[in-house]
């Protein structure tokens, strides 16, 4: 009994702890442990012939894992909640298997737990993943009289079921309405993502995310080709500042929501964040996701009015001028940095620079080359490794250290433009990113996390500066991820010359899966209601229509494979039954031989059945008559021979 | 078993000691029309058993002697001038009888045994341009003597495929052979036997054993056991004809038994009696028994 999971359902097994596997990132450690501490006493049992718990007690615990999951998450609805009990409850399916008819149920929890994770993601590596492990799944759904244990035959049971349900995927996708709305629209505790940044910027904040890796969004832009040096996506405008800090202020002046670009110019594929920041090139001035709403305010800053749970696929075009800023705007950022507090001869060294700054004129543009001038004349250092001083103050970073992460000139930029009386404000948001030739598109990750600087000129119009162009003119011209290693790795300039040109076979192989990788979730992502509708129009079809015949074909199909299973069925039980039956006779070494008809072997276990089990024998004669009547009398209904079935089990339990 | 045809199998074990199954497989053969061949040397009762089957099921019974110079006309019958009437009249032979037992059908020449083949198949004989049916039931039970024997004409193959069944009597057990020495004469036996069966129900009987079910697990189990014969290169492949055969008297086997559905010992029961001759063709039955049996062990029975 304790045997039968890991030696006659191995691969079905396998394919569920497999993915339960897969669903570890999405589940709270304590869920994913107590899920692998059933498998493992599942193994335990296994190899020491131990008796595998009741019922009893496997129900017990997967009411006490619901309540318990419950408490947790106050909720049972979500992608988390929901994924934590299949877990659990599968691992203690996995516990108690003992019987070939609970295999169905088997096979069911591991399609819930392979899609639950597949259904959020559209990440190809997944698909990859699950595609074995559906196959496995489905072909041991087979009923055994079709494959008779023979592998080809199960095989090829397979690739008819593929052949059928390629088309008919392909159909639904076409045809079934798009859900605009996520479907699970209950905010959850999440764990989607990382990128976006927090409302406070301060000295540290973006140099820690020079190590991380994930990738924020890729990006495809079109019509004209960028320089690496353009590439700048604004995420937040930071206006409200303390010395090197920077907050964002939450203000809802003319927050609109923003039209469909009716030219894209770039689109964006943005990873799921906990944020509700959508990154805009300089210059947007248009932005659109199916399914979620963007709103932007006079200074067409974006962002969606929830967090992102699942992967966006973002349409934008850019404007020819960024629109001329409100005096509203103006007066918020031109309030001058406070500096009472500061010791005096500090204040005066401060006044006296920005003096200094101020003496060559006093338009916005000359001010701001100014800094920029001072910032390359006097020693100022870029670092990789500033190190986290969130205390840092403005005098000791521009007298002291001189050396610092883009957030470091960015703030310290824009407070000296502040004290000039130009209305200056720090933006945080990625710059450049590593581009794909393969699929044409730009990788950006979390450490081409960058902040910049906007102040606004004599025309009225906001313009962003960059500091860090006049410190460390190649972190731009290069992108982080190139100048990072010319810098850390001392790299020879053939070495450098080789990564430019990517002749890497390693990186271009991830390139490679990369651009797959995207080409595969714009796919999905990006056809959209209205392109469905295109292609419904193309074949005369309203939705509607379209619509009904989804579901008649459904229909027609599901009548053609109960009409097609009946005798399948049938037989099915009458093998269950006799297996029933076969296992009861095993414990008196009395198992049918093979040659051997149903009433011989009645009979033999009749005479050979031990004395105390005698009284058995009526009980077992109703079995067996029920048995012969499903197998070999006039075929029964399936609800018929269902009843049989489970009478006969519960006859054989009693014996 | 139905209680009628146990009382038949009861009253002939009166008569013939120690073959109730051979009498039962008879009846078996009798529900489904077939015919019957009985294979042993003589005096081990061959002849009683028919006589008292057909006793008991009132049948008219016709016994035809074969012997070497035997010609068709003998057993069809003869058409002869009638002055009076101008005409041939047709004067029916020994083959119009409901039970006709053909003894030592080997010793005929090839010529008269295959007159018999139409009879067999059709139910009718052909005599001069006319056809003339058979009385209904129409059942052969022929006997032959082992091959061994001298002055015999093996029988053809296609001959040998018209028999539904056949099957060796044997010599009763001991017992049984001390009693039949103690005991009175058997020809006084058949006389005191009594009609059990009329034959308005043996026809309503092999009507209803037509309508036995046969399952899908039936039907594949006949499949099984006639592929075994023909992957093994050691045996003579079966024919379809076989199989139906085979299904048809598994069919009367269970009716016998009061069952509406053929179960696997039905076909097991059946199986040798069927399979035998086919299977041995002119080496006899006793090896093609053998065979049946062989196959019998080697094939599963599915579940």
């Amino acid at each position: 009994m304790s045997r039968i999971l890991f030696k006659d359902y191995f691969g079905l097994a396998i394919c569920i702890f497999m993915s339960t596997l897969l669903l570890f990132p999405d589940v709270p450690i304590w869920c994913f442990s107590l899920g692998i501490l059933f498998w493992l006493w599942r193994l335990f049992c296994h190899f020491f012939d131990f008796t595998i718990p009741s019922r009893k007690i496997t129900g017990f615990l997967s009411f006490l894992a619901l309540a318990v999951i419950l408490l947790d998450f106050r909720t049972l609805m979500g992608k988390e909640p929901a994924a934590s009990f299949i877990i659990i409850l599968s691992g203690l399916k996995a516990l108690e298997f003992s019987d070939d008819t609970e295999k169905d149920f088997l096979v069911l929890l591991g399609f819930f737990l392979i899609s639950s994770k597949f259904l959020f993601s559209y990440d190809l590596m997944y698909l990859i993943l699950s595609l074995p492990i559906y196959a496995i799944l489905t072909m041991n759904l087979f009923p055994h009289e079709w494959i008779k244990g023979s592998r080809t035959a199960a095989l090829k049971y397979l690739g008819k079921v593929v052949l059928l349900a390629v088309p008919m995927a392909a159909a639904m996708f076409i045809m079934l309405p798009r859900i605009t709305k996520t479907l699970l629209e209950i905010p959850t505790n999440s764990r989607y993502g990382s990128s976006g940044f927090s409302d406070t910027v301060s000295p540290g904040s973006i140099s820690r995310l020079s190590q991380n890796n994930e990738v924020v969004m890729r990006v495809e832009l079109f019509n004209n080709r960028f320089n690496l040096s353009d590439m700048y996506f604004s995420g937040l405008a930071l206006e409200k500042s303390s010395q090197m800090n920077w907050t964002y202020l939450r203000n809802e002046d003319g927050i609109i929501l923003s039209d469909s670009p009716s030219e894209v110019d770039y689109h964006v594929v943005l990873e799921p964040h906990y944020k509700n920041q959508a990154f805009s090139l300089k210059g947007t001035d248009r932005m659109s996701a199916e399914g979620l709403r963007i709103y932007h305010d006079f200074n067409y800053n974006f962002r969606f009015d929830t967090y992102l749970e699942k992967k966006a696929f973002i349409q934008a075009s850019l404007a020819g001028a960024r629109p001329k800023v409100s005096d509203v705007v103006i007066s918020r950022n031109l309030t001058e940095p406070d500096f009472s507090s500061l010791p005096p001869e500090q204040q005066t060294q401060l006044q006296d620079l920005v003096k200094k700054i101020k003496s060559s004129g006093t338009s916005p543009e000359l001010v701001s080359k100014t800094i920029l001038n001072y910032f390359s004349s006097n020693r100022f250092s870029y670092t990789l490794n500033p190190g986290d001083q969130p205390q840092l103050s403005l005098y000791d970073f521009l007298f002291k250290y001189k050396k610092g992460y883009c957030e470091h000139y960015a703030s310290a930029m824009a407070q000296l433009l502040r004290m000039s009386k130009i209305p200056a404000r720090v933006i945080v948001g990625y710059h450049g990113g590593e581009f794909n030739p393969l699929g044409n598109f730009w990788t950006v990750r979390q450490k081409d996390a960058h902040a910049w600087v906007e102040f606004i000129n004599s025309q009225n119009r906001w313009v962003s500066v960059d500091p860090v162009t006049v410190v460390a003119p190649q972190r731009i011209e290069l992108g982080f991820n190139m100048y990072n290693s010319i810098v850390n790795d001392m790299l020879t300039e053939e070495e450098i010359k080789n990564k430019l040109n990517g002749t890497d076979t390693f990186s271009r192989l991830s390139m490679w899966f990369d651009s797959v990788n995207y080409r595969w979730s714009t796919f999905l992502l990006e056809y959209d209601f209205d392109k469905q509708k295109d292609i419904l129009k193309r074949f005369n079809l309203s939705l509607g229509n379209a619509l009904i015949l989804v579901l008649v074909l459904l229909f027609a199909i599901s009548v053609l494979i109960n009409l097609f299973q009946r005798r399948g069925i049938k037989k099915n039980f009458s093998q269950l039954c006799f297996e029933e039956i076969n296992r009861w006779a095993t414990k008196f070494d009395l198992q049918k031989k093979e040659t051997e008809g149903p009433a011989t072997w009645q009979l033999r276990i009749a005479s050979a059945l031990p004395d105390k089990s005698k009284a058995f024998l009526p009980d077992l004669e109703k079995a067996f008559s029920l048995w012969i009547n499903l197998a070999y009398k006039q075929t029964l209904s399936p609800s018929d021979s269902k009843r049989s079935l489970t009478e006969i089990r519960k006859i054989m339990k009693r014996g | 078993m139905k209680s009628i045809f146990q009382n038949v199998v009861k009253s002939a074990s009166e008569v013939i000691l120690d073959k109730g199954e051979e009498t039962l497989l008879a009846l078996t053969c009798i529900l489904s029309e077939g015919h019957l061949l009985i294979e042993d040397v003589p005096g081990v009762g061959k002849t009683t058993l028919v006589q008292a089957l057909a006793k008991l099921l009132d049948f008219k019974f016709s016994r035809i002697q074969f012997t070497n110079d035997l010609l068709p006309s003998d057993i069809i019958g003869n058409s002869i001038y009638d002055p009076e009437k101008k005409e041939f009249k047709f004067f029916e032979g020994p083959l119009f009888s409901h039970l006709v037992l053909a003894d030592e059908l080997n010793r005929a020449n090839p010529r008269t045994q295959s007159a018999l083949l139409q009879a067999m198949e059709e139910f009718e004989v052909s005599q001069d341009k006319h056809t003339y049916a058979l009385p209904k039931p129409f059942i052969l039970i022929a006997t032959q003597n082992p091959k061994q024997q001298v002055g015999t004409f093996s029988l053809p193959e296609s001959q040998l495929d018209r028999f539904l069944m056949a099957f060796e009597l044997n010599y009763a057990n001991k017992d049984s052979e001390l009693k039949i020495f103690q005991g009175s004469d058997a020809r006084l036996a058949l006389k005191n036997l009594k009609t059990l069966i009329s034959k308005t129900e043996i026809i309503m009987h092999q009507d209803g054993a037509r309508k036995v079910f046969i399952s899908p697990l039936i039907a594949e189990y006949i499949y099984e056991l006639l592929n075994f014969t023909r992957k093994n290169q050691s045996y003579p492949p079966l024919s379809t004809r076989s199989g139906l055969s085979l299904s048809k008297a598994a069919k009367s086997y269970a009716y016998i038994q009061d069952r509406d559905h053929v179960i696997p010992e039905d076909v097991q029961k059946v199986f040798v009696s069927v399979m035998g001759h086919r299977l041995g063709l002119s080496e006899g039955v006793k090896v093609g028994k053998k065979m049946a049996e062989e196959i019998l062990n080697g094939t599963k029975v599915p579940v």
